[in-house]
């Protein structure tokens, strides 16, 4: 039964939704939900270390102390040490300058270009001549690389250019572009159906003008929503990667490699070598996708009205 | 004759994210064992509400706040969900305006028909088949056996509502609320059903409550009618009564909309003011509308109450209005 | 006979897409700089095996004629040679293909097994405890790495409890291996009735499926609850309410309905297993392709490499083949 309060008629002849007053609304949807401020407090934490992590380290996270290996936590190593004697807690600290950099440089990339793919695809679906067949073939070929795992194509990718921190960039940028282009292609499907769009043709503006300048800003969302978990994803994924040895090469501390250089330990018993870097990994995960569930249910119109 | 079914003074609303929002404002309304009852009310009056609120089937977030409602004395709002279950179905049925909608769209109409048959009854499977085909072919499907195996969305419209009339029809109930059951089906189709459904429940003396927005239909099929506005009828009469003289401004307004309608002339006089919205206010809900409201409508609620036997409305003016000196 | 013509013309439409993977795969080769005779031959080649490289796979001939000889030789089964174990790569394949099946296959069907009662339970129960339990678990499964809590588990289970083998593979090195039928260890022991060889299959099965199975299934009954949430709620299940049905009858209507969803939402369970598998067969020295696939990315083997992607893509595009089946088979609204 559909609810009283909201009249169809109304909703039909909204034309763009207005930006929410933004910072009052926001703090006030906030301060209602703990886990969502938990999320964004991980992602500061995460911000600020990426920036001043190596800098505000109790010891210099490349560089192996001699004679201090394998320590467990103590008071000097909050941590403990791995191997090689380098500190822990340094080196977890220290990888989200470099685990972030390529999430969120790749998310960024991917997000653009979803968006842009996914206006064009969701805007011209259906319509007569090259717009169709665009729209058609961008459809298309996101749906065959679905096929591959992602996790699989992204070693692949890595393998067959090489490992290094552009090449991880672009793959996982790559990769994530589908999802971004499918939840786009999606809002637009729906926002270009809105009495406004047809508004604007009549006012004389090129249907690449109204698909970009009109429809598009409307119809961002979902992918905003999406970017946080989306960053949270390519950290996993990186991590992922660097731990098979194909990502971040050795000495610089990101979580993977780091996990990856405390598996022989943790069979003998040393587990903090491991044990640390997935910790770090999970909450940083949590802090993002916590966010992501927070922006999504406060940019979602029908839950706010 | 005892009442068979008596509403009294039920409340309902809808409790959302934007707050409460009343949908039943008290009503009132009952029918005799072997009637004919019609409700009519505009969109959003509130009648799908009603009648579900009947059967205890409302959820969350629409709440029962007050009320009872009586059927053979007993009052069904204070019985459990297992005891109600029994009645469902059983003594009283319901049907539905989107009947499509409300069938299971992954399982052959003959086996709903057979579920529901063996809900209330011991029936063996073979036997429930062959009942199941004997109420295709009352409510007027052809070839009953094979429709059996036919699935929902392979059906129209107006063989779904069939079907769902058949679904109500399946036990020997004493009272069918049929909610709107031509919504959505064209006219021959809607007569169609209508007349069957007339058929059905005369043969064997269910009572029935038709909800319509429609008062021709209400007045072409049904004895008494009850007018329903912003959640609380509002009037209350047989149909011959009723198109004497009508007790309330709201229902003088039903006529004329329907005699224009049905004489396709203009309708002289319009009504000022917006759609139906609950009242939330104190005061007639009508009052806007009203052309003979006066400053007492404003601030008193008009109670359901008797101008005659067997005929009641909730106007202060009522017998003015009955009467045909004013609103007319 | 309906299912025959749709399961005769889904397969048809396989095709297509068979050809555009095999398009990309042949591609990803192309990416490398350098020469590919060269880089596919490995680092120890001699010159004549360069050459040898550079004949079979067309390499001085025009692209699409590269394609043509790519195509056919796969339709054969000549995927190329690894350098670094000197077998063809079909070899390879076959020989460690059953180990990961047998992982995916067992995490997937206890994910499966597990996660559909559960995810029925709490959508039917709704108390208040589980639900908060099983969110923050959901949370909690899809932020942690696989490859890290399959380490954990080693850790207590092996390292402290000593209560599980350790990760050395699929078998205990004492153990002789039962005589081969599917490839699969536990599967062959249990044919072959060496039941000490299944005992030792079976335990160090447990610890991936485990690692595996916590993570994804959160997954499955995520989607079961709010697939059979959704149907509890439906229109139809309300009317079958008001005509009185009961409560087994409505349950089963709601979870009848709910199939559809919960079908996708297991197809894409092995979608991610398969990657997960890669990283779970190198935690636990598997054996498998996914850890030949990782050895053969660190060591610059590129013909294992583009096979393995080439086999991952075939194993989803028939996983979905088979998601596309069954609800052919469940919704008679796509049969018309």
């Amino acid at each position: 039964m559909s609810d009283p309060a909201l009249s169809p008629t109304v909703a039909a002849l909204a034309g763009p939704r207005t930006p929410p007053r933004a910072l009052r609304a926001f703090i006030g949807f906030a301060r209602k939900r703990p886990s969502f401020l938990i999320g964004l407090a991980i992602v500061v934490i995460t911000l600020f270390l990426a920036v001043f992590g190596p800098v505000v380290a109790p010891y210099p996270p490349e560089r192996a102390l001699p004679g201090v290996g394998l320590r467990p936590p103590s008071i000097e190593h909050w941590m403990g040490t791995d191997a090689a004697g380098m500190d822990i807690f340094s080196r977890v600290i220290a990888a989200p300058r470099i685990d972030l950099t390529i999430a969120l440089a790749s998310s960024l990339i991917a997000f653009v270009l979803g968006v842009v793919l996914g206006v064009v695809s969701g805007f011209f679906a259906g319509a007569p001549g090259l717009g169709r067949f665009l729209s058609e073939g961008i459809m298309r070929s996101a749906d065959i690389l679905q096929a591959f795992p992602i996790f699989i194509f992204a070693l692949a990718l890595v393998g067959f250019r090489g490992p290094g921190v552009e090449n991880v960039i672009a793959a996982l940028a790559f990769l994530n572009i589908p999802y971004f282009l499918r939840v786009t292609r999606g809002s637009v499907l729906q926002v270009r159906e809105r009495p406004f769009v047809e508004a604007a043709r009549c006012a004389g503006n090129s249907e690449l003008r109204v698909a970009f300048v009109h429809v598009m800003p409307n119809a961002l969302t979902p992918a905003l929503a999406n970017i946080s978990p989306g960053i949270g994803f390519a950290i996993l994924l990186t991590a992922a990667l660097s731990f098979v040895g194909a990502g971040v090469p050795k000495p610089t501390p990101e979580w993977g490699s780091m996990i990856s250089i405390g598996a022989p330990n943790m069979m003998t018993g040393q587990w903090w070598t491991a044990f640390f870097p997935g910790v770090a990994l999970g909450i940083t995960v949590l802090g993002y996708a916590l966010v992501g569930d927070g922006l999504r249910d406060y940019l979602d119109p029908v839950k706010r009205s | 004759m005892a009442s068979l079914l008596e509403v009294q003074d039920l409340h309902a609303a809808h409790e959302g994210e934007s707050g409460r929002v009343p949908v039943l404002n008290g009503v009132d309304v009952g029918l005799e064992a072997g009637q004919t009852l019609g409700i009519v009310g505009e969109s959003g009056s509130g009648k799908t509400v009603l009648v579900r609120a009947m059967l205890g089937l409302l959820r969350p977030p629409w709440r029962i706040e007050r009320g009872r409602v009586l059927f053979d004395g007993q009052d069904l709002l204070a019985k459990s969900e297992d005891e109600l279950r029994l009645v469902r179905g059983r003594v009283i049925a319901l049907t539905t305006p989107e009947p499509r909608k409300h069938l299971n769209p992954l399982l052959r109409v003959g086996d709903q028909i057979v579920n529901v048959l063996r809900a209330h009854s011991d029936i063996a499977r073979g036997a429930a088949y062959a009942r199941a085909e004997e109420l295709l072919s009352a409510v007027g499907i052809p070839d009953p056996k094979r429709r059996l195996a036919s699935y929902p969305h392979e059906l129209s419209g107006g063989m779904c509502q069939r079907v769902i009339i058949a679904m109500a029809l399946a036990h020997s109930t004493r009272l069918l609320l049929a909610d709107e059951p031509t919504a959505g089906l064209d006219v021959t189709i809607s007569r169609q059903i209508l007349d069957l459904m007339h058929d059905l429940v005369r043969n064997s003396r269910t009572s029935l409550i038709l909800v319509s927005r429609d008062l021709g239909v209400v007045a072409h099929y049904c004895e008494r009618v009850a007018v329903m506005y912003a959640g609380r009828i509002v009037e209350t009469a047989s149909v011959p009564t009723f198109f004497a003289g009508a007790a309330h401004p709201y229902s003088r307004h039903l006529i004329r909309a329907a005699t224009a309608a049905r004489d396709a002339r203009p309708l002289q006089a319009t009504v000022a003011g917006e759609s139906v919205a609950p009242a939330s206010a104190a005061g007639c809900a009508y009052a806007t509308r009203c052309p003979v409201a006066f400053a007492r409508c404003r601030s008193e609620q008009p109670l359901l109450e008797p101008l005659l036997e067997g005929h009641a409305a909730s106007c202060f003016r009522k017998a003015e209005v009955a009467a045909g000196r004013i609103g007319a | 006979m309906r299912f025959l013509k749709y399961a005769g013309r889904r397969l048809l439409f396989l095709i297509p897409q068979l050809f555009a993977v095999s398009i990309i795969v042949f591609f990803l080769v192309r990416l490398l700089p350098g020469d590919p005779a060269f880089l596919m031959a490995g680092q120890f080649a001699t010159k004549e095996r360069i050459e040898e490289v550079r004949s079979d796979l067309g390499l001085d001939r025009p692209l699409h004629e590269q394609y043509v000889i790519y195509v056919g030789n796969v339709l054969q089964g000549d995927f190329g040679r690894s350098w670094r174990t000197s077998q063809s790569v079909l070899q390879d394949v076959k020989q460690r293909l059953p180990a990961t099946l047998e992982l995916v296959l067992s995490a997937g069907l206890l994910a499966v097994a597990l996660g559909i009662p559960i995810g029925v339970y709490t959508a039917v129960k709704r108390r208040g405890v589980a639900d908060k339990l099983l969110f923050g678990y959901g949370m909690l499964a899809g932020s942690i790495p696989d490859f890290w809590l399959g380490l954990i588990l080693i850790f207590v289970f092996f390292s402290k409890l000593g209560i599980v083998p350790g990760p050395i593979g699929q078998l205990d090195p004492i153990v002789s291996t039962p005589p081969t039928v599917t490839g699969m260890i536990v599967v062959d022991a249990l044919i072959a009735g060496e039941w000490e060889a299944f005992r030792s299959a079976l335990q160090h099965l447990i610890l991936p499926v485990a690692t595996l199975t916590l993570v994804y299934m959160t997954l499955i009954i995520k989607n079961t609850r709010s697939a059979v949430e959704e149907m509890m709620e439906s229109d139809f299940v309300e009317h079958g309410r008001a005509l009185g049905l009961p409560r087994r009858t409505l349950l089963r209507y709601a979870l009848r309905n709910a199939m559809p969803p919960v079908i996708t939402v297991v197809g894409i369970v092995f979608w991610f297993l398969l990657g997960g598998a890669v990283l779970v067969e190198t935690v636990f020295a598997w054996g498998g392709l996914g850890q030949y696939a990782v050895e053969a990315v660190v060591n610059s083997d590129y013909a294992p490499l583009q096979a393995f992607v080439l086999l991952a893509a075939v194993f989803t595009l028939l996983v979905f083949l088979l998601v596309d089946l069954a609800y052919f088979l469940i919704d008679p609204r796509i049969r018309a």
